[in-house]
């Protein structure tokens, strides 16, 4: 008997070491999910005050698209990164970073209307 | 072979598929962890290397309950518990991603093929590992020894 609890608390052990971890980072999702949404909505009150600063990241998102247009699939890869260069000080455009990013991850799996439709994304804040 | 004995071989695969997603996963964050770089793009880095260990440890946590219930099939219900626990919570996780965002990560907008195909095998991996659960509880615990002896 004394074996068998020794064993279930052993067990209830590993458990929580596995589950412990995942509901940490899960825990915090909700509090982040609010600051995520305020910081989205203060991201697009400040693009529309500095969008003449922002015509070179809007110049790579136009190249990147019509790279895309035109199939050059490595080409729009090096004009997105370049739009994400130009906004690694910019932390206020993180919105602006993610759509570029979804970009080119849709561009590895080859769906290149879904890469269009967030470059598109991506630039619609930026104006 | 009786219905759990397949329903714990179909539960193997998929836990043996969904690892080598996390796997997968994993490896085509590091290579465009490596491209950032190669642009001098550092900003990403610690956002990437916290998506690449949640995937390395997630796909090993399912090799680790593949390991475990092929030692103990049916005569514990724990690895069944963890197999829900996990699944749901990495569900959890991603749904938040691509929702309200996750601390570091933040809100992801892109949903790729390996995405939505992980979170299916996911949904499945968690009703099967119930209906192992709803099986084992079922059977008297002294035919629990005797329980895949039968098929």
């Amino acid at each position: 008997m004394k074996y068998m609890s020794q064993k279930h608390k052993k067990t209830i052990n590993l458990f929580s070491l596995a589950i412990l971890p995942l509901l940490l980072i899960s825990g915090s999702v909700v509090a982040f999910g609010q600051t995520n949404i305020s910081n989205t909505t203060q991201t697009s009150n400040q693009t529309g005050a500095s969008s003449d600063s922002n015509n070179d990241i809007i110049q790579s998102i136009d190249s990147g698209i019509a790279s895309i247009n035109n199939g050059d699939n490595d080409g729009a890869k090096k004009s997105f990164y370049q739009a994400e260069l130009a906004l690694e000080d910019k932390p206020d455009l993180s919105s602006v970073e993610k759509q570029i990013e979804a970009s080119l991850k849709a561009l590895k799996d080859g769906d290149t209307n879904a890469a269009i439709t967030h470059a598109e994304e991506a630039k619609k804040s930026l104006i | 072979m009786n219905v759990t004995n397949l329903i714990i071989f179909v539960l193997f695969g998929l836990l043996g598929l969904i690892s080598i997603l996390y796997f997968v996963v994993a490896y085509g964050e590091y290579t465009d962890w490596m491209e950032l770089l190669e642009f001098g793009i550092t900003s990403e880095t610690t956002e990437k290397i916290v998506e690449i260990m949640l995937f390395l440890i997630s796909g090993i946590i399912y090799i680790g309950l593949i390991i475990w219930i092929l030692k103990v099939r049916t005569s514990q219900k724990i690895p069944y518990v963890i197999c829900i626990s996990i699944s749901a919570v990495l569900i959890f996780i991603y749904i938040a991603s691509r929702t309200v965002g996750v601390p570091i990560v933040g809100t992801e907008f892109y949903i790729g093929r390996l995405d939505w195909i992980s979170k299916i095998v996911q949904v499945l991996i968690i009703g099967l590992s119930g209906l192992v659960l709803y099986k084992i509880s079922k059977h008297v615990p002294t035919q629990n020894k005797t329980f895949l002896s039968k098929s």
